[in-house]
């Protein structure tokens, strides 16, 4: 009777581990369900990647349920990789990114991401010390300065205040002598996260960066 | 018979914790008595904010050494200004001498005097002195530039700091194989708070000692530093 309880138990076990998890989001809750979105601004659009995932990882969408971007407004075909992680590349560079998952049986969410207002980098004719650049000034994000070129150190300088303009100390960026082209990158970078239903259901990271080169002679 | 075994016993073990509470047995430094004054090398740190002149300075040559046998050290300035150096921070491996005279020289004697009265002179030239002149104006809505006469021979390094903090990010400023001359507080600088900042700019230029006179020179910091303190508005 022993033996077979035991030998009850084993194929009970071995049936429970061969039953796949599920990978239909129809049976997975929302509150069970993770999203993470990382936004990318660069001078030819924004680079969107979204993942999507369950208790169990990845999962299909099914039963009517589905995965929205709308783009600044304009609705952009996300692309699933057949896993979880959904990418789009729109040609917008800014404005407010909207997620929209809508599941007819259960709740849906709406998340929107906003991004730093366009903006090009210019640089004005330097100095042998200074380098102005200037772009369109924000709010409520991370922006810093980084200098890069053969002919110095380089570094990056964090902005206390986005004030649209910038002289950036060369001489401080360990100038090696000589001169060369220089690369500004402007990077302006937010991140945040949202519950859902006292769950943390939702992050985000969200970068632009705009770059311009320019020749400086000390 | 046990009884006494016992106390014997007792007495024994009180007497070796006791031995290891004591801990090791440390030997004070050595003495410079008796060293020669070229065997002896000065380091440490001879500073200037161009009113007062300070030195923190040990004495080595194999192993640290305290002054002895009626040894001493003096700090003197050649407007006459003149002060024996007293010991600070001692501690059974090394002994730091420090004094401080009012001068605004950036030329420093240090001596080391034994008790025959013979005296063994270095001397320290500091890097050329230097103001800092205040911006025009202190809105942090427009840019705040602090100049200074430039020494093409002296790195420098130059740091600012806010008060409160959260006026501004910290690290603002740097380090210059030539000295610039100036720095520039750039509204972007400043974070968007309101009321007063108060905005310290210090600026340092150091250059290593180099070994002169009758007594030993080892790593010697040689600095000049001036401090400009503004009082910021929106």
């Amino acid at each position: 009777m022993r033996v077979l309880r035991f030998a009850f138990a084993l194929a009970s076990l071995a049936i429970g581990c061969a039953i796949p998890p599920s990978r239909s989001s129809t049976e997975i809750s929302t509150r069970d369900m993770r999203l993470s979105i990382s936004l990318e601004s660069v001078s030819t659009g924004t680079h969107v990647r979204a993942s999507l995932v369950g208790p169990f990882g990845g999962f299909d969408l099914d039963g009517g349920d589905s995965f929205s971007l709308y783009a600044a407004g304009q609705p952009t075909a996300l692309v699933s990789d057949g896993v979880y992680t959904f990418t789009a590349e729109p040609t917008v560079r800014s404005g407010d990114f909207v997620f929209d998952l809508v599941r007819p049986a259960d709740r849906g969410a709406r998340v929107t991401i906003p991004t730093p207002p366009d903006t090009e980098l210019v640089a004005d004719p330097p100095t042998a010390r200074w380098l102005p650049v200037r772009w369109t000034p924000s709010e409520g994000f991370v922006t810093t300065l980084g200098v890069q070129g053969k002919c110095l150190a380089g570094g990056t300088v964090t902005l206390a205040q986005d004030t649209g303009s910038y002289a950036l100390d060369l001489a401080s960026l360990g100038p090696k002598g000589g001169g060369c082209t220089l690369t500004v990158t402007l990077t302006r970078s937010a991140a945040g996260s949202a519950y859902l239903l006292g769950e943390p259901w939702m992050s985000y990271t969200a970068r632009q960066a705009r770059t311009v080169e320019v020749a400086w002679t000390p | 018979m046990d009884s006494l075994r016992k106390r014997v016993a007792m007495i024994a073990g009180c007497t070796l914790l006791l031995g290891a509470c004591q801990g090791p047995d440390y030997q004070a430094p050595p003495g410079t008595d008796g060293v020669a004054p070229l065997d002896l090398r000065v380091q440490g740190v001879v500073r200037s904010n161009g009113q007062v002149a300070q030195i923190e300075a040990t004495l080595v040559d194999t192993a640290y050494r305290s002054l002895t046998g009626g040894d001493s050290l003096v700090l003197s300035a050649p407007d006459g200004a003149s002060r024996v150096l007293e010991s600070s921070a001692a501690s059974d491996y090394v002994t730091s001498y420090v004094a401080q005279i009012t001068t605004p020289s950036p030329t420093l004697t240090l001596e080391l005097v034994r008790r025959d009265g013979s005296r063994h002179p270095t001397t320290f030239t500091l890097p050329p002195g230097f103001t800092i002149t205040a911006p025009s104006a202190t809105s942090r809505s427009t840019p705040m530039m602090a100049t200074w006469e430039p020494d093409p021979s002296s790195p420098v390094t130059v740091s600012v700091a806010t008060s409160p903090p959260t006026c501004s990010v910290a690290g603002r400023g740097g380090s210059y194989a030539s000295d610039p001359g100036s720095v520039t507080l750039q509204p972007a600088d400043f974070a968007n708070v309101a009321g007063k900042c108060t905005v310290t700019i210090s600026v340092g230029r150091e250059i290593k000692a180099t070994p002169n006179g009758k007594l030993g020179v080892g790593t010697v910091r040689l600095a000049q530093i001036r401090t400009l303190v503004l009082e910021t508005q929106p």
